[in-house]
């Protein structure tokens, strides 16, 4: 994250220091001054004045409320302007048309899914360089969170909710991709690998993608949504029309239930009031 | 015991939540109080009814921002004539912890109502539009 | 029979727990034997158990908190430790184990070390520093205590009787509902945590109606001490707060339990809502834990800084400015979820402003010690860390309260190394700096200086080697709870922070070596003035440790600093003031109710999480007998006799007289010589009168209605929490009835009139009792109760048509938040009527005792505001609903 790989990820880093910057100016003197303050009032300093009533200076109050307001108002302006600049679903500026990818977080795999060139991948995700990316993103069940660290921010996947992230990728490359909310126990196993490649590479490789394995259809879905961990990256040459929209409708495949043994997916207990 | 006294001299200009001022006039004054807030909390009750049951003679739009304010102000009738919260001095603890009240519940409604709106906004309409697509 | 326990719940197959909790239960059952054996259960039923003092509760909710920190500890460690080890490989633990921990540490250490101590702190000393005797209603504090402690009971069961929640300490949906936990973990979490809440939000109403109502003569607010004005802004905020965060998890209930859809994935549920929600407790929760730390700050360095405190009432302004902004900054808990840029960047800088009130508080602490005389004891070092560390852990929760920057950060281990710099160097420092300060006024005796210093270095350390390389790694985009990485740069960090964990096990070996040692050398640190460290504040008047009176005479108080002034004057004179007139005083009897109710809370809560429905029975219908047996006493009083007072306060006198003489006693108090200078910039002082205009603690009749109508306010709040809901499902109809065919009009104007007549019955029975009229009060009740049922009935009536309609809760997400919001106030007037029934017996039995009318009073204020929740309902509900 602090070798970040994008634009996104690097104007968040440099909010990210300038604020650190700001404050810091206001944070050491502090801790200077605590360490300072108690050190030469220290009991046993016969040189240091003691003024035991002294507790109260309007001056000194005004200072007091004056400097975390004005630092405030400097960051709090940062926080402003960068929140509208830097939001997730603000498409990027750039004269290249972007690509879209369609990002399904499942137990406990990201499936992503290139709706304008036919294919489907899991837990790999191939980028061209310097190519905004507009992904679209849901979830077949429980909460999870998209996060490329170094291409810049993150947002939840949600079952029935599609949020919206754009990222775009400068330097080719390998990068770690992960899940940032908690959901369960493949947790730690689920992150992916992000393989930023120049342009015509990456034609090259929807090309051999288009042209190899197996077909992401309603029963490939369905097994694929198991819950299950550690799986290996994988692609699809197709996958059946519609996929996205319709895991967003879940009607797909009812998303099978996590749950130890991988039983008790479906039985809450529907009684009646 | 004490208590009675207690009551009677309603220490230090304070007064407890619901305690009536009864005065000279004492269960008359009491029970024309309760009257009086009974026949109030009816008609806006009955107002209340009556605008939602589609009357003509309001704007329609306004029908919400209708009901409202006769909640509002039946729930007022309510606080004034049967929990005796008043602006007297003696009662300013119990209106300042009312409104301290009042605060976070509007703030927890509003707050949320505000922030579930944007996110319905940004992440259910997609899906909605998906709907509409498909029925065409 | 057992509902779906079985022997399969018992985790014979895993080591660490099973070794762990046949350990325990041999402990306990060791401690009982002994207790037995020594014939100890007098004393600790006596002394203890059913104590409603003050003192005493404060004691164990302390004790408490520092057992569950070895408990939150031991958690923590292992995590540490898996993390270490877990580089390309699994570790020790697997992940069904690892995500327990990890949830049990995050609930462990908020609900019942941190917020316990907080309030065990506030518990002893607010009373004392008021002047007073004893809190508003002490057998409530006592049912609080034991509730805390029932919650703790069953959060420890889960170790060895099923499983804890595996969903971190949240339990965010869809990952919490049934479809993807289906285990009972998740209903261990959410019932102990309902029955703590249940004990916290009685604390907190007890503690404001405390703080605004029962003060000295002459404390005037202004001249509080500021912990009891930041007790008073946590107790605000848990009456606030706590209400929602009961709401949401019984929304969560509703969901596991009857199949409701508030947050499930299917039929409308939205768990957006619940992190929502949660959110609008869990920020305000962060503030009842550290508001109280700041005030213990304060008071420590204002003692061995040897002054006042600096800016007085910047303090109190910028205390209260956090109670209030901390309730619109909820959102930056999830900046991620994609609210978009105008609610993120609201929040973003709602969030800051808060850092401006707290970073007044840094800087009137650094201007306190400025012309001081600093001593460096225990509770001082412990501020000083705090003041060093916490501006860290500001600048980073600032740092993440800028929506771009969090959308980098959230969630990532830097997040994590933040809430620990603010809550263990905050909230856990101002709980040690608490603990030693008060140590000796709670037992007599200081604690031993020297192993204090060495477990402070060794915490202070520690936390630092713990915690920095979790901000590396969290900007290494690390994110929390991993049970296992491949990332090779994040190993030696990890390895690290291991170690700092390593540091504080031997920091907390040398806390608990300190109170060994100094038990056993009790009479060498024995404290005999009740003044051991030059205090400033009303607890420090009395004896070490304390009568169970706490002050023979209420204490007259005629500035800030009120035992400063006493102190001063007398030393100035060289002389005591006179003997004062002793009057004989009533004291709180003791009473079991806390711990007779706290076990039925424990069979309630454990046959709710394995439904054995009988037992559900058994424990409500226990707990509601016994507050109905409590409600029967006839004494709740006892008498201590002006001769005995005159006598204990004679043996406190002594050793004053010799403080104040010059006599060497351990301590020499600081005289100031200087000419005495009056402030007019102190609040208080421009007051004519001495005594500000404050006269004491109210009446009884105005404790009690003020207290219950702040329990009233929350309880509107708690209703807010379901109306936020339903005004945000009632569209999400799943294809199911929609409201304006589902409503009957007439039966809800029917219901309405019910309700109202119902009350005006109320309001008749109100006016019989205040003219000592019994017939007229029971007939007034008699109605009042017949119209309520009648009522009922209807409402019932209604349901059942609706489900044979098919429109029960399960089928939509808008049904579901229909018929929690309305059933809520049935339940509610349910309720009201089992009171009812209850206290139309006691008047008959016992006619008009004062403690039986002041109870027709809250009936009655709790009746009439049925009804203002039933016009929001109305009108939200029906009328909104159905209007075209």
């Amino acid at each position: 994250m602090l070798d970040p790989q994008g634009p996104v990820g690097a104007s968040e880093k440099l909010i990210l220091i300038d604020s650190v910057a700001i404050m810091l100016t206001i944070v050491v003197p502090v801790i200077l001054a605590t360490i300072g303050f108690a050190w030469w009032f220290r009991a046993s300093n016969v040189r240091a004045t003691y003024l035991p009533n002294w507790a109260f200076s309007g001056h000194l109050e005004l200072i007091v409320w004056a400097i975390p307001t004005l630092v405030i108002t400097f960051l709090g302006g940062i926080a402003w302007f960068g929140s509208h600049a830097l939001d997730p679903y603000k498409p990027l500026p750039s004269t290249t048309k972007p690509i879209e990818i369609e990002v399904v977080s499942l137990d406990w795999k990201w499936l992503f899914i290139y709706p304008n060139d036919g294919i489907a991948t899991v837990n790999q995700l191939v980028l061209p360089v310097a190519t905004p990316v507009h992904f679209r993103l849901t979830s077949s069940g429980v909460m999870n969170s998209f996060f490329i660290p170094q291409l810049g921010s993150q947002i939840y996947t949600m079952a029935g909710m599609t949020s919206q992230l754009n990222l775009q990728a400068d330097r080719p490359g390998n990068y770690l991709g992960l899940s940032a909310q908690f959901s369960g126990e493949g947790f730690a196993d689920m992150h992916f690998s992000v393989s930023v490649v120049p342009a015509d590479a990456y034609v090259q490789w929807l090309d051999e993608t288009k042209a190899t394995g197996p077909t992401l259809d309603g029963s490939a879905y369905a097994a694929l949504a198991k819950p299950s961990r550690a799986v290996a990256p994988a692609t699809y040459k197709a996958f059946a029309p519609g996929l996205f929209d319709s895991i967003l409708d879940e009607t797909a495949s009812p998303a099978a239930g996590a749950g130890s043994g991988g039983s008790g997916a479906d039985q809450p207990p529907k009684k009646a009031m | 015991m004490s208590d009675f006294e207690a009551d009677a001299i309603r220490g230090g200009g304070d007064a407890a939540p619901g305690d009536q001022e009864t005065g000279e006039h004492g269960i008359v004054a009491g029970v024309r109080n309760y009257l009086i807030g009974l026949a109030l909390a009816a008609g806006l009750t009955v107002s209340s009814f009556w605008v939602a049951s589609g009357t003509n003679l309001i704007y329609a739009p306004g029908v919400a921002m209708a009901l409202a304010a006769l909640a509002v102000g039946q729930m007022g009738v309510h606080l004034v004539f049967f929990l005796h919260i008043t602006t007297g001095p003696d009662n300013t603890n119990n209106v300042l912890a009312l409104a301290f009240g009042v605060l976070i519940v509007g703030i927890v409604i509003a707050g949320s109502l505000w922030i579930m709106y944007h996110l319905n906004m940004n992440m259910m309409v997609p899906s909605n539009m998906t709907d509409m697509h498909k029925q065409t | 029979m057992l509902g779906k326990l079985n022997w399969s719940a018992i985790p014979f197959d895993q080591p660490i727990p099973l070794i762990t909790s046949v350990l325990v239960i041999v402990v306990i059952l060791a401690t009982l034997a002994w207790v037995t054996v020594q014939h100890h259960w007098p004393y600790l039923w006596r002394e203890w158990i059913t104590s409603v003092d003050h003192k005493r509760i404060g004691i164990m909710y302390c004790g408490l908190a520092l057992i569950m920190l070895l408990r939150g500890f031991a958690d923590a460690i292992m995590m540490r430790g898996q993390q270490a080890l877990a580089y390309h490989s699994q570790g020790y633990l697997p992940p069904e184990h690892f995500n327990q921990i990890f949830s049990a540490h995050g609930t462990i250490m908020i609900f019942f070390v941190a917020m316990t101590f907080m309030i065990g702190l506030m518990n002893f000393a607010v009373p004392l520093q008021l002047g007073v005797r004893d809190v508003a209603f002490p057998t409530f504090n006592s049912v609080s205590l034991w509730l805390t402690a029932s919650a703790v009971l069953l959060v420890n069961m889960s170790l060895f009787v099923g499983e804890f929640a595996k969903t971190g300490w949240l339990v965010y949906p869809p990952l919490s509902e049934l479809k993807f936990s289906p285990g009972v973990g998740v209903d261990y979490y959410l019932w102990a945590i309902q029955i703590s809440g249940i004990g916290t939000l009685l604390t907190g109403v007890n503690f404001v109606t405390t703080i605004l109502k029962v003060r000295a003569p002459g404390m005037t607010l202004t001249r509080m001490p500021i912990f009891c004005w930041t007790a008073l802004a946590a107790n605000l905020l848990i009456v606030a707060a706590f209400p929602i965060l009961t709401a949401t998890l019984g929304m969560l209930l509703l969901d596991r339990y009857l199949g409701f859809h508030f947050f499930t994935t299917d039929l409308g549920g939205n768990a957006m809502m619940y992190v929502n929600l949660i959110w609008a407790w869990g920020h305000p929760e962060v503030y009842i834990l550290i508001l109280p730390a700041f005030g213990v700050f304060s008071e420590v360095i204002s003692t061995f800084s040897g002054k006042p405190l600096f800016g007085y009432r910047s303090m109190i302004i910028a205390t209260m400015a956090i109670c209030i902004l901390s309730f619109m900054v909820w959102l930056h808990h999830f900046f991620t979820m994609g609210a978009g840029a105008d609610v993120n960047a609201f929040f973003g800088v709602t969030t800051m402003i808060i850092a401006v009130p707290t970073g007044v508080k840094i800087f009137n602490w650094l201007f306190t010690m400025w012309g001081g005389r600093v001593r460096f004891e225990v509770p001082m070092l412990w501020s000083l860390a705090f003041m060093v560390t916490f501006v860290i852990g500001g600048m980073t929760g600032v740092l993440l309260a800028v929506p771009p920057a969090d959308f980098v950060l959230h969630n990532s281990l830097f997040l994590v190394a933040h809430f620990h710099n603010v809550v263990i160097g905050g909230v856990l420092f101002g709980a040690f700096a608490g603990y030693t300060y008060w140590f000796p006024k709670a037992f007599g005796f200081k604690l031993d200086e020297r192993l204090g210093k060495a477990a402070f270095w060794l915490w202070v350390i520690g936390f630092y080697v713990a915690f920095m390389p979790l901000y590396v790694l969290g900007l290494a985009g690390m994110t929390r709870r991993m049970q296992h990485y491949d990332v090779a740069e994040w190993h030696p960090w990890l390895v690290v922070a291991a170690c700092g964990a390593a540091l504080i096990l031997a920091g907390i070996g040398f806390q608990i070596a300190q109170l060994v040692v100094s038990i056993g050398n009790r009479a060498s640190l024995r404290d005999r003035t009740g003044d051991p460290w030059d205090g400033r504040t009303l607890e420090w008047v009395t004896s070490s440790p304390p009568p169970a009176f706490n002050f023979a005479v209420m204490p007259n108080v005629t500035g800030e600093e009120a035992y400063w002034g006493i102190k001063q004057k007398a030393l100035e004179q060289r002389h005591l003031a006179n003997p004062p007139e002793y009057k004989p005083i009533e004291m709180p009897r003791n009473s079991p109710t806390g711990f007779v109710v706290a076990f039925f809370a424990v069979v309630t809560g454990f046959a709710l999480i394995w439904q054995i429905w009988w037992m559900v029975a058994v424990g409500l219908g226990g707990a509601f007998a016994t507050f109905v047996v409590f409600a029967w006493r006839d004494h709740s009083e006892y008498e201590l006799p002006a001769y005995q007072l005159a006598k204990i306060d004679g043996e406190r006198r002594q050793a004053r007289v010799a403080l104040v003489e010059g006599r060497e006693l351990g301590i020499t108090p600081v005289q100031y010589s200087g000419p005495a200078s009056h402030d007019p910039h102190k609040l208080g002082a421009a007051r004519a009168e001495p005594d500000g205009g404050h006269k004491g603690p109210a009446p009884k009749r105005i404790i009690t209605g003020y207290g219950f109508w702040i329990f009233l306010l929350s309880d509107f709040i708690m209703f807010s929490g379901f109306y936020a809901a339903y005004a945000v499902l009632s569209h999400a109809t799943a294809g199911g009835p929609a409201p304006e065919k589902l409503f009957d009009l007439k039966t809800v104007g029917l219901e309405t009139a019910f309700l109202l007549l119902s009350s005006f019955a109320c309001g008749m029975a109100s006016l019989a009792t205040g003219a000592r009229n019994m017939l007229w009060t029971q007939l007034g009740y008699i109605v009042t109760g017949a119209l309520g049922l009648g009522f009922l009935v209807l409402e019932l009536s209604e349901f059942g048509r609706m489900l044979a309609a098919g429109a029960g809760p399960t089928r939509s997400a808008f049904l579901s938040a229909f018929f929690a919001l309305v059933g809520l106030h049935g339940l509610h007037v349910t309720i009201g009527l089992l009171w009812l029934g209850t206290m139309m017996a006691q008047f008959w039995a016992k006619g008009f005792r004062a403690d039986i009318i002041r109870r027709g009073m809250c009936f009655a204020l709790f009746w009439h505001a049925l009804d203002i929740i039933w016009v929001g309902i109305f009108t939200n509900v029906y009328l909104l609903g159905t209007s075209p």
